[in-house]
């Protein structure tokens, strides 16, 4: 994604986060569109873990979305198993829907995420949002709970989601989010929110996000350890990246044929 | 239930169809409608302008975005259905480098192993893109392999030569949908025959669209492929609501599988209705008088004084460079009345780079900008690109592909030499038969300075040590980039080249995983592609906006470009040029024997192959009258580029020179 201009940037909350993080890296990566391939610089293991992540989302979606036929997936392991705990984790009822997109456009930002799994939650009226993650840290070394994702999830949902699905749901209660990892069946991460977090959060988006438009410069991060994982080290620092933060949209390594114009029609 | 928008160019269909998208979306959410553009560009255009408040999933798509996203969403289904069995979780789909990498290797193989195109003097890439294109136009026909061949042997008639042509492409392009569907390995033409063989005509799938899909929008739909029309026929069979927006000027890419004929055949007569659109908003009646004037001349084929108060100025030349001169001259007096930049365009069936050279430099020195939308610059031309080949190129010992100018260039930039020094060394590598040699033996030390030469040092110690270490392709570029480029204060352009090699191989070599060849194979087969220029720098320019200036484009480029709704002044340039009448035939491959039309002919000759080239110059050039405001330059010379006299008949028709 790189746009010409910062009011035309849909702002995820990768966006965001690395605005926060690196204000140069933003630059380069949304507006600049300095975007490279998130496996470059990684070692074959740690290739192999993305492509299981990937399959994995992929298998999820068809699963919760109806399809014409199940995918088989015999001496697929380590993928059949964790299919299998999908299921017995979340079964696919009460689906709103999977991989949907979440669009808001403000008079002075947009803001889009996309949730890997919505469902509905009828006896208390509410949305309750998935996430699948497939890295093998578990949620214990995360702090999950504040990061950039799981606000701006849940404050999306409350600003722009409750409106959206409105027409099909009744929803009276705040969402809750659960982060679940197949290689850790048993720890899923239920997360709450409530009014009081969502004007919170409203303000900190906000802040950040006035912040972030009223920016003509970009400057370079000071802390160095951030740019030893960082893929524009040698642009900025002239060395090689250690290794490179991997963000969930960066994820589809799919060829998309609506990406390359090639053929029209 | 549909209804269809009908009107020339100009007339407001995208506006209303984007109008009707917009309400809809509103009142029953962006999920529940399927619309289709015609470019990927157009796409990303759409939405981006999308005003909607609230929005959930988009499915806006071109018709191949469209079947890549059903075919890996049901692939379970689709592999079940084509084998019995499934084998993959997920197919791989080739784009256009990796279709031709792979279909230039089988041509490559069976001309050497078996002489194949024994006297057809094309390279194997070029040979490959013909045989992609049979595959691709029979495909978008709905036409099976077995059909190809039929209407490849029908075209060859009693010619010898050309039914063993054929009977050689045939084989290849056997063996190469062979090879794709073996490792599940989809090109353009695989996707939709997979696509249409085992989803569209399945009623479970017809209701899962149903179930997910209440209204279809189609914009362009003259230019949609057969198999497109097919997909949207059944899309309406099943209950959904359409609104489409039909061009009855809009055929310019009948050859490239557009088919407006058959689209007004298959939707105009059950249209719940057809809303004609008269208003023209870039556009006059002038604009529709010269259009049925320009049809009428061009259908007739006779020399004529057409008329029409659009007609601004004729600019004519003996010579092209003094037709060149004139007509930047008068760019550039609109331009200091006020007018905008990216409101003059200047159209030419060829676009040069003497054209774009001239017209660039007197723009520049006053002060303006040339936006050259046909801009298709190799990679390898780009000077960061280029020393990142030439360097991997030293590592892996393949020099001899390196020219001295390359090397200069390339050493110009990575040592900070002024090119005669740069010179200088390159012409002694050379003559030491491409070997990085030692500057003191040659005594070139002093010669290209002190600074230079330690950089030259680092760099061939550099390389050496990167020897040791028996790099991947990939990351080598990664770490020349790294350690070499970087610290050399890129460009944006420069950057974004680089970024466009690594992440071209990277892709490149994830697709090809499946070729079963041995890297080296790949990698050497890369670096010609790249030398060949078919992996061009365009692509790298996408999400950069274009600076405004003046608009300089082919007919075909500049009607497919959306975001060029209309501009005030149109220079239709060349117009004595042959150029503006190119056969859509080739030694290979024959557009119109795929179409509906050939199925009730079935013969092809030089009276036909004239008429098809008359359609689409008038279809081009009516389409082009429809984005003029204000009026149109015609220029002209005598001799082309080249001193040769220009014989094109298209002077005759609009009279230019009214002799």
């Amino acid at each position: 994604m790189a746009v010409s201009e910062l009011k035309e940037l849909y702002f995820s909350q990768s966006s965001l986060a690395i605005f926060q993080s690196c204000q140069k890296k933003f630059y380069y990566r949304y507006l600049a569109g300095l975007y490279w391939p998130a496996e470059w610089g990684m070692n074959e293991e740690i290739r192999q873990d993305l492509k299981l992540g990937q399959q994995f989302h992929l298998l999820a979606q068809r699963y919760y979305q109806p399809t014409l036929e199940e995918t088989t997936l015999v001496s697929k392991q380590p993928l059949q198993a964790w299919l299998n705990r999908l299921k017995r984790f979340c079964s696919a009822v009460d689906i709103i829907a999977a991989e949907q997109e979440l669009r808001l456009r403000e008079a002075e930002f947009k803001l889009l995420a996309k949730y890997d799994l919505l469902k509905y939650d009828s006896s208390q009226a509410r949305i309750i949002i998935y996430d699948w993650k497939t890295d093998k840290k578990d949620f214990k070394q995360k702090d999950i709970k504040s990061s950039m994702q799981t606000r701006f999830y849940l404050y999306l949902m409350v600003k722009a989601g409750y409106k959206y699905f409105a027409q099909d749901y009744k929803l009276e209660t705040m969402p809750c989010l659960i982060y679940w990892n197949p290689r850790y069946p048993g720890q899923p991460v239920s997360l709450k929110y409530d009014k009081k977090s969502f004007e919170q959060d409203q303000t900190f988006f906000e802040e950040l996000l006035k912040e972030i438009l009223t920016s003509s410069e970009f400057p370079l991060t000071e802390d160095i350890n951030k740019c030893r994982f960082c893929e524009y080290r040698p642009i900025c620092r002239g060395k090689r990246s250690e290794a490179i933060e991997v963000f969930e949209e960066d994820l589809d390594l799919n060829l998309d044929w609506e990406s390359v114009e090639e053929f029209e029609f | 239930m549909y209804t269809i928008y009908q009107g020339n160019t100009g007339s407001g269909k995208t506006t209303r169809i984007k109008k009707k998208y917009q309400q809809l979306a509103a009142e029953v959410g962006s999920e529940k409608i399927l619309l289709f553009l015609n470019s990927a560009r157009a796409v990303s255009k759409f939405r981006e302008d999308l005003a909607l408040n609230r929005s959930g999933n988009l499915s806006i798509f071109t018709y191949f975005g469209f079947i890549n996203q059903e075919l890996n969403r049901n692939w379970p289904a689709v592999e079940k259905k084509y084998s019995g069995q499934q084998q993959t979780i997920e197919p791989t789909f080739m784009n256009i480098e990796t279709s031709h990498f792979l279909m230039s290797n089988y041509v490559d193989r069976y001309r050497k192993a078996k002489s194949y195109f024994l006297n057809i003097k094309a390279r194997p890439v070029q040979i490959a893109v013909q045989l992609i294109d049979n595959l691709n136009l029979a495909a978008f026909n709905l036409l099976d392999l077995e059909e190809l061949k039929t209407r490849l042997f029908s075209w060859c008639g009693d010619d010898e030569e050309r039914q063993e042509y054929a009977q050689q492409s045939l084989d290849i392009m056997l063996t190469f949908r062979k090879f794709c569907l073996k490792y599940r390995l989809l090109d353009y033409s695989a996707a939709v025959t997979m696509f249409n063989d085992n989803l569209l005509f399945d009623s479970k799938y017809q209701n899962l669209l149903k179930n997910k899909y209440q209204y279809l929008l189609i914009d362009d739909l003259e230019k949609l492929i057969p198999a497109g029309q097919k997909l949207a026929i059944q899309l309406l069979k099943v209950g959904l609501e359409g609104y489409f927006a039909f061009n009855q000027n809009g055929g310019f890419n009948r050859f490239f599988g557009g088919d407006p004929a058959a689209a007004k055949q298959n939707f105009f007569p059950g249209a719940a209705e057809i809303i004609e659109l008269k208003n023209n908003y870039t556009s006059s009646s002038l604009n529709s008088e010269l259009a049925v004037d320009i049809k009428k001349v061009i259908k007739n084929r006779k020399a004529n004084f057409i008329t029409s108060k659009l007609f601004i100025a004729e600019i004519d030349s003996e010579l092209r460079g003094e037709m060149l001169i004139k007509v930047a001259q008068q760019v550039v007096a609109l331009l200091k009345k006020g007018v905008k930049s990216d409101q003059i365009a200047i159209v030419s069936p060829q676009i040069d780079k003497v054209l774009s050279f001239s017209l660039e430099k007197i723009l520049t020195k006053n002060g303006y900008q040339l936006s050259n939308f046909n801009r298709s610059k190799r990679l390898i031309d780009i000077p960061f690109a280029r020393a990142l080949l030439i360097l991997y190129l030293f590592y892996v010992d393949k020099t001899a592909a390196i020219g001295v100018s390359s090397l200069q260039q390339g050493l110009s930039l990575l040592l900070d030499l002024d090119p005669l020094r740069s010179y200088l060394l390159a012409r002694e590598i050379a003559a030491s038969g491409m070997r990085l040699i030692d500057l003191e033996q040659a005594n070139l030390r002093t010669k290209i300075g002190f600074a230079a030469s330690e950089k030259y040092d680092y760099l061939k110690d550099w390389l050496l040590e990167k020897k040791t270490e028996e790099l991947a392709i990939q990351i080598f570029f990664q770490a020349v980039f790294s350690e070499v480029l970087a610290p050399l204060t890129p460009s944006q352009e420069d950057i974004f080249a680089c970024r466009q090699m690594i992440e071209s191989v990277a892709r490149f070599q994830q697709t090809v995983e499946n070729f079963h060849v041995s890297d080296q194979d790949l990698s050497e087969r890369y670096l010609n592609m790249i030398y060949e220029g078919t992996l061009a720098a365009e692509t790298i320019f996408k999400g950069q906006t274009k600076e405004p200036g003046v608009i300089l484009a082919s007919p075909y480029k500049f009607l497919f470009s959306p975001e060029l709704k209309g501009i005030e002044y149109l220079f239709i340039l060349d117009i004595s040029s042959s150029d503006w009448l190119q056969s859509i035939a080739k030694e290979l491959v024959n557009p119109y024997i795929y179409t509906e039309q050939w199925q009730q002919n079935q013969a092809w000759h030089d009276q036909l192959d004239q008429e098809i080239r008359l359609n689409q110059l008038s279809d081009f050039l009516i389409s082009l009258i429809y984005k003029v405001k204000s009026g149109i330059y015609l220029a002209d010379s005598f001799f082309n580029s080249s001193g040769r006299e220009q014989e094109g008949p298209l002077y005759r028709w609009l009279n230019v020179r009214r002799d």
